[in-house]
């Protein structure tokens, strides 16, 4: 499948699958499926990214867009 | 006297299909294929859905008709809402006009024999179709007002499951698919294609930054959908193939939107109609797709609506993806489209078959009778090619049938050897929601071949004699 991440919503806590190359970057606005939500990436309780690494707001080793 | 009959005898002639005639049909014959709920059900609260999944659990597959489901205004709606129509062969095999114990090979045969054929579509007015009996446009559409079904517990909205109808600027065709429509607003939905026919047809009128006509055939006879899921190469007219599917030509009507440009079906129950506005994307999904795993949230066209048209009782249809509902569909037509193929390189197929364990998608068992080494790959090569949804091809000898999968498992464990009879082909055009796919299109592709050698001796399968056991009938002793 294509690539995922999966970032926990800041308001619901509830974690999601989202298109990697589409939305890791884009600055849109993701839309938690479960409680309505709409937040940005970097506002994300945590993320998950493709690789399996874990990320949180304020952690040094945040991603940056490769390519 | 049903409807159905009742036509056919004022006439003289076969009654045009229809949804309503079908279920009709399946209740007056085959009762316990239908199961009515007569409670009022939230579809946009997962409550359909809830009660397919606690039948499956027990391993019941009716279909199913919620008599009076609750629109997203919290009303009942007008519209009953239909639902697991294809979880059973049996019916499909009933929507092609068959015997339900025809359901296995004789089916996807008679899909085959049909889809080779093209019967063109006939143009009614909009005063003989049924589809035109109610025509809302413009800020009279609510969709609100329809039992969109949300399926699944990752699924952010109500989704749309059935066929969006494209048609290509260039050539003229029709292409029909199923593809996923999120419900996004009263007179908006958002839609996902893969790189596939839809997605082709789209990407023409964006170059051109023009809209896409885009028509969701939300309910039709069964017989329409398992038309539309042919598997065809790009340019074949869909409307003409469903028609050979169907057995009788498809009664088209002008569309409110294009008029006589973009043709509906006639007797569809309803039917939406909207444009593709070129370049714009916005998140959709996650949705629970067909392989029974998520597909994630996307950057996605969307569909403005312009009008939906309906009959004046409508009845919503929903599949159940990611479930036997949405994998038989998926199966019959691929089956009966890949016998042909196959049937063309090596005449002595005798049976294709994509069970559910594959989500009637990604692996697919053929027999045939071999002849000469090598003829089970040239069959699982065109198998391969022809559906880029087949990832695992199993190939077996004519003594095995390929609709029963203990049997496909014994050839697996008797006949083959990894080392010999196992080929791995990479970076091969796959299916985007595989979840299993490391690339995002690119899959790789399994090739077991599971039949005797022809050159060589091999072990005989054992056999009590035919003779003895005819003269022993179990009859006898099972009173």
């Amino acid at each position: 499948m294509v690539k995922i991440f999966d970032p926990t919503c800041p308001k619901c806590k509830d974690k999601f699958h989202v298109h990697h190359e589409e939305l890791r970057f884009a600055h849109t606005k993701l839309l938690c499926p479960y409680c309505g939500e709409r937040f940005q990436v970097e506002e994300a309780d945590s993320i998950v990214e493709h690789d399996g690494t874990r990320w949180r707001p304020g952690d040094d080793n945040k991603p940056k867009q490769s390519g | 006297m049903n409807r159905a009959t009742m036509t056919q005898q004022l006439t003289g002639t076969l009654p045009i299909k229809n949804l309503r005639d079908f279920i009709a049909l399946v209740e007056r014959d085959h009762p316990q294929e239908l199961l009515r709920i007569k409670d009022e059900v939230r579809p946009d609260c997962f409550e359909t859905t809830a009660i397919l999944a606690n039948l499956e659990q027990k391993g019941l597959y009716p279909m199913v008709l919620f008599e009076r489901p609750l629109n997203q205004l919290g009303q009942v709606s007008p519209f009953p809402l239909i639902t697991n129509i294809y979880a059973s062969r049996k019916r499909c095999a009933l929507a092609l006009g068959m015997r339900p114990h025809q359901h296995q090979l004789e089916l996807s045969l008679e899909y085959s024999r049909r889809e080779a054929q093209r019967i063109p579509p006939t143009v009614i007015t909009r005063a003989a179709a049924p589809v035109k009996q109610i025509v809302k446009t413009g800020s009279d559409v609510d969709l609100r007002e329809l039992p969109i079904v949300r399926h699944h517990r990752m699924d952010p909205a109500p989704y749309i499951d059935m066929t969006p109808v494209m048609r290509d600027p260039e050539l003229g065709h029709y292409n029909i698919a199923f593809l996923r429509n999120m419900y996004k607003g009263p007179q908006k939905l958002g839609i996902h294609m893969s790189p596939r026919h839809s997605w082709q047809i789209c990407r023409k009128y964006e170059e051109k930054n023009l809209p896409t006509p885009v028509v969701i055939v939300v309910s039709h006879h069964p017989a329409f959908y398992l038309g539309a899921l042919n598997v065809s190469p790009f340019g074949v007219d869909d409307y003409e193939l469903v028609g050979a599917v169907m057995n009788e030509s498809l009664r088209l009507v002008p569309s409110e939107t294009w008029g006589k440009d973009f043709l509906v079906p006639a007797d569809a129950e309803m039917v939406i109609e909207g444009e593709i506005p070129p370049g714009v994307r916005e998140v959709e999904g996650p949705f629970g797709e067909f392989p029974g795993t998520y597909g994630p949230q996307r950057l996605r066209w969307v569909i403005d609506v312009k009008a939906v048209t309906h009959r004046k009782d409508a009845i919503y249809q929903d599949i159940f993806v990611g479930h036997p509902d949405n994998w038989v569909l998926g199966a019959i037509p691929k089956e009966g489209t890949l016998f042909n193929r196959i049937k063309g390189v090596v005449p002595t197929v005798k049976a294709v078959h994509l069970p559910n364990s594959g989500c009637g998608r990604f692996n697919c068992y053929i027999s045939i009778d071999k002849k000469v080494d090598g003829e089970s790959k040239q069959a699982a090569l065109i198998a391969l090619g022809e559906c880029d949804f087949v990832k695992n091809v199993f190939v077996v000898d004519a003594d095995i049938n390929p609709f029963n999968e203990q049997e496909v498992m014994w050839a697996f464990a008797t006949r083959v050897q990894a080392d010999q009879d196992v080929d791995i082909i990479k970076n091969v055009k796959g299916a985007t929601l595989d979840p299993s796919q490391t690339d995002d299109i690119m899959t790789t592709k399994m090739i077991i071949d599971a039949t005797k050698p022809v050159r060589r001796s091999f072990a005989t399968r054992i056999e009590v004699p035919k003779e003895v056991r005819e003269r022993f009938p179990i009859e006898r002793y099972l009173k």
